[in-house]
């Protein structure tokens, strides 16, 4: 029996066709017969590796800062850090050129921070640290929010009891919370990858568009898009298999053993559901 | 207040602190060996008793010592970690990333053992509680009670001063309770482990304690050996945890007492109620079993020297007899009646009826007026 009226079949084939359908066409347009040639050109070799490079150093970011953020955010009984979780959710809602704005303004050469730096020899807009920093600000927040809620539902029963045990605080952080909560910190950590991967406002305004240096494989397929439609749709369908392969594990981890019956995780047909 | 070493031989463990946001105000003394069951109605203040002492919970004022060695004060506080307490909670919380084995050796892994050392250790624990077959499995393919023994051999491994059990067999299926218990007997009996048991069953305070520590309304209010405070309840809850019914009244012979003006019980003199009329006028309590209670709708004859007038407020079926609550002289008393008798004498909530008690089953004692 099915508990749905069956008219949402309706808008349920609408919706589906309105997600694939514009994929499906990029694919049909794709020239399947150049990729390699393509995708070794120097412009894109450029934004592959920079793309690379910069999610990377982001997801390490994200990870140094995001997981402790959200376990102090998880099990802090203070007023004003519950405050935080709310102000922690803001970059997730805020436009990306809005974001890159804020981080212009304060980090740029005359912003803020930034001309203090700049004092010392230090020039953060228009780098590639720049790009991780646009990339960090609006990803971070995918990570926190994720941990944090399965953090909470968790509960400290079980770092109460392995500090019982004679656990000091960083060991129950390392050996236990973090095990425990490992499925989550994956599934947000892929999560925060692809949205640093796609990330493309926060980045044009605070970093610019500078081959080898900002020009991340999004900047590049917008660029493109009109002188090289061949590149730019080659490169998207890069970015297409990324997106699929972060699925995919995300999936898989979220339903690792370590939480559940070994009986859920041994049905392989599992994860392409 | 000093602590010379003879001094905390004999108080291994010292509390007297208060936690005002629970209105909490506790004091117990433990010797060191003793174990100490935990009893008193929901919310009264036992677990606050048990988080002092784990050091999960800070007192507002006041202090808790163990083994001379200040463990809660005004000027310190010695977090859970670097105390040498166990803690057994209802669930076994066996940590779910880790094999059985790995969850037991994780208390001396984390005290500095090394990872061979720890692992003996464990795997020494799980055998002497029949676990070592189990030792590779992860938490989710325990049963309950398995689980439960596990969580205790975990507890035990990093050889605590003190064991603190927070109702260990109330999450467990009935049918596998007695063998945890008596697992838990054989670890603390013969042994010289010092444990606090907080317990809402009988069985567990007569199976594995020495001493009852009554706390009620965040006061430990009666502290002593199991058979006495169990022969005489001091307080209600204590006598219906007992099982027995407690009265209150004030002295008039030496073998009645006064429950209100022209209400007397008869019964046998027990503590403290000296057969020279001394006492008269002085508060006192009597205690009988429900079963010596029975019901009749009329005036009776015979024996039972005591007849009350009662009101039933409350009627339960428990197994083979009916559990009867009764309203008498502003006070209430329990009666266990054949469910044909409730059928024959039609007892019904609200009902008037008889009570009366054999005199031979009254037992009354000298002790304060408990509204």
């Amino acid at each position: 029996m099915n508990h749905f009226p069956r008219w949402a079949w309706a808008p349920f084939a609408v919706g589906i066709a309105f997600l694939a359908v514009p994929i499906a066409a990029m694919f049909a347009r794709v020239p399947w017969s150049q990729l390699p040639a393509l995708l070794a050109s120097d412009r894109s070799r450029d934004a592959l590796r920079l793309s690379l490079v910069t999610c990377f150093s982001t997801t390490i970011l994200v990870l140094v800062l995001g997981v402790p953020l959200a376990l102090v955010i998880a099990r802090s009984s203070l007023r004003w850090v519950r405050w935080m979780r709310t102000l922690v959710t803001v970059p997730m809602v805020l436009p990306p050129v809005v974001a890159g704005l804020a981080l212009l303004v304060a980090l740029g050469r005359r912003g803020l921070i930034g001309s203090h730096l700049s004092a010392w020899g230090i020039d953060i807009g228009f780098t590639t640290t720049a790009v991780v920093i646009a990339q960090t600000f609006v990803a971070l927040p995918y990570l926190v929010v994720s941990l944090e809620g399965a953090l909470r539902s968790a509960g400290a029963r079980y770092e109460a009891v392995a500090a019982n045990l004679g656990a000091s605080p960083s060991r129950v952080f390392w050996h236990v919370t973090v095990p425990i909560a490992a499925p989550a910190i994956a599934s947000g950590t892929a999560l925060s990858f692809a949205r640093a991967l796609g990330e493309f406002g926060a980045t044009l305004t605070f970093a610019g568009s500078l081959q080898g240096t900002t020009r991340t494989l999004p900047l590049e397929i917008y660029l493109l898009r009109e002188s090289d439609s061949d590149l730019a749709l080659a490169l998207s369908v890069v970015l297409i298999a990324v997106a699929i392969i972060i699925v995919a594990i995300s999936t898989k981890l979220s339903s690792r053993p370590s939480l559940r019956a070994p009986s859920i995780a041994s049905d392989g047909g599992l994860t392409h559901v | 207040m000093s602590s010379s070493r003879e001094n905390y031989r004999e108080n291994f463990l010292e509390i007297s602190a208060q936690v005002s946001s629970r209105h909490a105000d506790l004091n117990l003394s433990v010797a060191r060996g003793q174990v100490v069951a935990v009893v008193g109605p929901n919310g009264a203040g036992k677990s606050t008793l048990l988080q002092l002492v784990a050091g999960s919970l800070r007192p507002t004022s006041g202090r808790v010592s163990m083994l001379g060695r200040e463990l809660s004060s005004k000027s310190t506080h010695v977090p859970p970690h670097k105390r040498t307490v166990s803690y057994v909670e209802q669930r076994a919380l066996l940590f779910p990333h880790l094999n059985v084995l790995d969850n037991v050796a994780f208390g001396p892994r984390s005290r500095g053992a090394g990872k061979r050392a720890a692992r003996e250790r464990a795997l020494a624990e799980l055998t002497a509680t029949g676990l070592a077959e189990f030792a590779s499995r992860k938490p989710d393919q325990l049963s309950g009670g398995q689980a439960q023994r596990a969580s205790i051999a975990r507890a035990l491994a990093i050889d605590p001063d003190l064991l603190l059990f927070d109702e260990p067999f109330a999450a467990l299926d009935v049918s596998v309770t007695p063998a945890v218990r008596s697992l838990l007997r054989g670890r603390l009996s013969g042994s010289d482990q010092t444990a606090l048991i907080v317990t809402h069953e009988l069985l567990d305070v007569v199976a594995l304690a020495d001493v009852i520590a009554l706390v009620e309304d965040g006061r430990v209010v009666a502290c002593g050996p199991v058979a006495e405070l169990c022969a005489n309840p001091p307080t209600r809850f204590m006598a219906e945890f007992v099982g027995v019914n407690l009265l209150h009244g004030v002295a008039r012979g030496a073998g009645s007492i006064e429950l209100e003006p022209g209400v007397e019980l008869y019964g046998l003199a027990l503590h403290g109620l000296e057969p020279d009329g001394a006492h008269i006028g002085a508060p006192a309590r009597a205690t009988f079993g429900p079963d010596a209670v029975s019901l009749h709708t009329s005036a009776v004859g015979g024996s039972p020297r005591n007849h009350l007038r009662a009101t039933i407020t409350h009627i339960e079926p428990r197994g083979a007899v009916v559990s009867v609550t009764l309203e008498c002289a502003g006070q209430r008393l329990r009666a266990h009646v054949t469910p044909e008798a409730v059928a024959e004498l039609d007892l019904l909530p609200g009902r008037e009826v008889i009570a009366a008690i054999k005199a031979s089953s009254v037992s009354l004692f000298a002790g304060p007026h408990k509204p």
